[in-house]
């Protein structure tokens, strides 16, 4: 009978710019892994800018510029802990004066097996907790959108690798704290899904 | 014939950074579990706090240290499709256990909190 397993990984990161390699231990009745999840949960505090954002037209350096609330871009994010030069965020995709709130990239992840598939899965970590696209239903004055009420159901990340590999072998690296030039602490959440075979119980087949 | 039932299951917790378990029992007639799903009467603690170990019949579907807002849906998702597919698990004994763990995460106080356990089971009709 084929079952589905999860190998929880946790990585804490505590360090500005840390960059972690671990490994998972894969069980050996494992035959394939069909599936990734990732998420992450702030220790120590929060630091993102969750105000509108601005993207001139002109700008030569494709920096994102702050918009205080008050109408004045100001080229910085304040917070609660201090105030950020946020110069060292990605540019935005929108070319466009249009205020647009920003997911918070926290860092980046690889996955490598140790069979022929080799680097297998790349993705970005991002803070759920940092106000996105919730505007998809009408907001009303008396429910707030927050990510517990008006966010997505988290999906399964589908890949299709073989589960001969006894290890995988990962590299985690941090860019919340490089962004924000602090360390900030926190975990993020590795979920590895595979297939296994569980032996029948009394199926009846002689010995070999 | 099979039916399709939802059943919730309640566990409270009332201290903080505790682990809380307990154990449900599904009636004799539920065969399958199809879909999980949880939620809460303080969907932010759950949300931010909360990771849980799931087992049914002894088979562990969730390992310890999955969090809860994995298997929470907003209602931005279909009413359809607000459950976790869990494919077919077969119910053995009945025994649904939740190994229920609160941790501390930064911007949440804590406060007493009931988690829900929604599962959507088949049902074999008693008649037949």
């Amino acid at each position: 009978m084929i079952k589905r397993r999860i190998i929880a990984t946790k990585i804490s990161i505590t360090k500005q710019g840390e960059i972690k390699f671990f490994q998972v231990k894969v069980p050996f009745d494992a035959k394939v892994i069909i599936g990734i999840e990732t998420a992450m949960r702030l220790k120590t505090f929060r630091v993102f800018p969750s105000q509108p954002i601005l993207v001139p037209f002109d700008n030569p350096y494709g920096n994102i510029v702050a918009f205080n609330g008050t109408g004045n871009p100001t080229g910085q994010a304040i917070n609660g802990s201090g105030i950020f030069p946020i110069n060292n965020f990605s540019p935005s995709p929108i070319d466009s004066p249009i205020g647009a709130t920003r997911n918070s990239l926290v860092g980046e992840l690889k996955l490598q097996s140790s069979d022929d598939s080799n680097i297998f899965y790349a993705t970005n970590i991002s803070d759920p907790s940092v106000k996105e696209g919730l505007d998809k239903v009408p907001s009303v004055n008396f429910m707030i959108e927050n990510v517990w009420t008006h966010g997505y159901k988290r999906q399964l990340e589908e890949v299709l690798v073989d589960a001969n590999t006894t290890v995988i072998a990962g590299l985690y690296k941090d860019r919340l704290g490089e962004m924000l030039k602090a360390d900030v602490s926190y975990d993020v959440f590795l979920y590895i899904w595979y297939k296994f075979e569980k032996p029948i119980d009394n199926d009846n087949q002689p010995c070999s | 014939m099979i039916k399709t039932e939802y059943k919730r299951f309640d566990l409270k917790v009332t201290q903080a950074n505790k682990t809380v378990s307990q154990s449900f029992e599904l009636d004799k007639n539920f065969v399958a579990v199809k879909g999980m799903m949880l939620t809460s009467d303080r969907r932010d603690l759950l949300f931010f706090r909360g990771s849980q170990r799931i087992e049914i019949n002894k088979d562990e579907l969730f390992p310890s240290e999955y969090l809860s807002e994995m298997l929470m849906s907003g209602i931005n998702v279909p009413i359809n499709e607000r459950y976790h597919n869990l494919g077919s698990v077969d119910t053995g004994n009945k025994i649904v256990k939740m190994e229920f763990t609160d941790s501390d995460a930064f911007g949440t106080a804590f406060a007493p909190y009931t988690v829900y356990l929604f599962l959507k089971c088949d049902k074999k009709d008693s008649n037949d």
